[in-house]
């Protein structure tokens, strides 16, 4: 039923518009204040549904009303002055403990994250030279191959030079430090880089020459992403994203990985399982697949190790979940919900 | 010719705690400041609580007492008796909000000046048949803001005023406002629509006053949901949510009463679709004559 349409609802409503005697300006004004008790308004609205005369008398006393609440009237409409500010402060106020809370927590993680990786910064060089080395990666070597050197005036002592034992073990441990991701390279490298540069250009062959063969736990400090905009001479933050390997499972179910604008490679040619799940925290990569396969890599795909998860054959079940909170903390979990945890890595599970 | 106000003579006694309460608002009055005593202020207040409240219990006279502007009651009744001092307080406080009310109430200038002047002379007061002065604001009883009473006078008046000029408009200046005059339709010329209207109107005395109040105000007054609301001191949204229950009981109870009365119930989904398209026709001018018409007071 349209408003502004006669009907016969209107009508009808008209003829029943017979009013008694009048209520007095106070009654009105009180009704119009909100001042009047309950019975007292019933009988005036009961008035008001027939009168016409005293509608239109509230119509135009509430047309001519100049301000919401005065100070006169402040009793009688007890409604606060600034509502919207009384409402939203205490919002505001949990929005910033919110915040700065998050930021804390943030701040913690960014902390413990950084410790274990300085721990393995230090023991590198010795543990490296243990270890067999690696068919380094093509690409990465292509991009520091082809990465401009720095011309240094000033040799200065490398941070690292101490722990290692031989020319090839310090050219690897600065090579780890100069090439470090950008967020480990705020606690490694000095703010000066001529200081590091001296024993680069000296330790470094020249630059048509191949890079030597970087260890396997070398390259695990090594970010490659970081290396090769070097080589590209982008800046930091466009470099990362750039160059970052890129990671995915096939239709197949392979594990592949995609520098740049390269074509997807695949990583573990020789697995005949179905891969299902990849992690990826910084260097360190994670790929689980059916029959509880487990692979890590800690140089960003450059070299795995297949990881065997005690207690548990692989069987029809497969690895569903691979959560890390830090590069040594995390959680692998199978299909029927076994998990296994790690502190250090991936050394032992529980 | 306003009537005069009871007289303190008139005024029965109430009950002790009452008088107690009206007591203890003495000093809020101010009315010591007007030369008002407390056995006047008693009889004021006391005045105010046997004509609204009087047949009422102890509580709710109370309650009245409590919610009383005290404060500016002694000084109506302070003005009322020639206080020059009441009068500048008021002058002070009162006179700008009459004439901005005034303004805004008429839309124009000239008019609202005019309306004002005329409420402000109504104040002052004018001497009866014995001489004595009678001021518009002995009528003020304190039970709203007396900016606000003021408000309600000048909308009492305004209305009064433009309803009067509107009956004494000549047939020749009706003419020159090309204000059309339909024929009018036979008023016992039995049609479907009176069995509809018979229904309607039947249905409307089911309502509760607060539903026709609603209905009167948006159908007849076309008032906005909004005004509405502010009346009510609720929402628009909640003033809307109740207007579509009511239609709907409305529709649904008339449908009902169709069907009652021998209409088929197809008949009867026709007629409540065809309500108000057929309806376009029907002569409402007429129904709404008695009393106002609605948008009559806004320009």
């Amino acid at each position: 039923m349209k408003q502004s349409e006669p009907n016969t609802l209107r009508r009808e409503l008209a003829r029943s518009q017979q009013a008694g005697p009048h209520p007095d300006a106070d009654v009105l004004t009180a009704f119009a204040e909100d001042a009047l008790p309950e019975r007292e308004k019933k009988q005036l609205i009961a008035h008001l549904a027939v009168c016409a005369h005293c509608r239109e008398v509230l119509s135009v006393a509430a047309s001519a009303t100049p301000e919401p609440i005065t100070d006169d009237t402040a009793h009688v409409l007890p409604r606060p002055v600034h509502p919207p500010l009384r409402t939203w402060l205490p919002w505001v106020a949990t929005a910033a403990g919110v915040v700065i809370v998050g930021a804390a927590v943030l701040l913690h993680e960014r902390k413990q994250e950084f410790k274990p990786r300085s721990e393995n910064n230090a023991s590198a060089p010795t543990t490296a030279t243990v270890q067999a080395p690696a068919q380094p990666d093509k690409q990465l070597q292509t991009a520091i191959a082809q990465a401009p050197k720095p011309v240094h005036n000033k040799p200065g002592p490398a941070p690292v030079a101490k722990h290692t034992e031989s020319s090839q073990q310090a050219t690897d441990a600065v090579i780890a430090s100069e090439y470090r991701e950008p967020s480990n390279r705020l606690e490694t490298i000095p703010q000066n880089p001529t200081s590091v540069a001296g024993p680069i250009a000296g330790a470094l062959p020249a630059a048509q020459s191949p890079p030597p063969p970087v260890s396997p736990l070398a390259s695990s400090r090594v970010a490659p992403a970081f290396a090769m905009s070097k080589a590209l001479g982008l800046t930091e933050a466009q470099s990362v994203n750039a160059v970052r390997p890129h990671w995915r499972i096939n239709s197949s179910g392979q594990a592949e990985r995609s520098v740049g604008d390269s074509a997807w490679q695949p990583v573990l040619p020789n697995e005949r399982s179905k891969m299902r799940v990849v992690a990826v925290f910084g260097n360190d990569v994670w790929v689980g697949g059916e029959d509880l396969r487990l692979y890590h890599s800690s140089d960003s795909g450059t070299t795995w190790s297949f990881i065997s998860l005690p207690g548990k054959t692989g069987g029809e079940h497969a690895i569903a979940h691979i959560v890390f909170q830090t590069p040594q903390a995390g959680t692998v979990e199978a299909d029927d919900g076994t998990s296994w945890t790690t502190i250090d890595g991936g050394k032992t599970w529980k | 010719m306003l009537p005069e106000p009871s007289t303190l003579a008139d005024i029965p006694t109430l009950g002790s705690a009452v008088s107690e309460a009206i007591a203890r608002r003495y000093n809020e009055s101010g009315g010591e400041r007007y030369g008002i005593t407390p056995e006047s202020f008693h009889n004021i207040v006391a005045t105010v609580v046997i004509r609204y409240a009087g047949e009422a219990s102890e509580k709710e006279q109370l309650d009245l007492v409590a919610t009383l502007h005290v404060a500016e009651l002694t000084l109506a009744r302070a003005c009322s008796a020639g206080n020059e001092m009441a009068w500048d307080v008021f002058l002070t406080r009162f006179r700008v909000p009459l004439y901005e009310s005034a303004y805004r109430i008429a839309k124009d200038e000239a008019t609202g000046r005019e309306l004002a002047d005329g409420l402000y002379a109504d104040l002052y007061g004018m001497p009866n048949r014995e001489g004595r002065r009678i001021s518009r604001l002995d009528y003020y009883m304190g039970r709203g803001s007396l900016k606000g009473w003021l408000r309600t006078v000048l909308s009492q008046q305004y209305v009064n005023r433009y309803r009067s000029q509107s009956r004494e408009i000549s047939l020749d200046e009706q003419v020159e406002a090309s204000v059309s005059f339909a024929e009018r339709p036979a008023e016992n010329v039995p049609s479907p629509d009176d069995r509809v209207a018979a229904a309607i109107a039947q249905t409307l005395t089911e309502l509760n006053s607060e539903e026709r109040y609603l209905l009167a105000s948006y159908y007849l007054d076309q008032r906005t949901l909004a005004d509405i609301g502010r009346q009510l001191h609720v929402h628009e949204s909640t003033v809307s949510r109740k207007l579509e229950r009511v239609t709907r009981q409305l529709r649904k109870r008339v449908r009902k009463r169709l069907q009652a009365a021998g209409f088929h119930p197809r008949r009867c989904d026709e007629l409540m679709q065809e309500l108000d398209v057929r309806d376009l026709n029907v002569d409402v001018a007429a129904a709404l004559r008695q009393e106002t018409s609605p948008g009559t007071f806004y320009k």
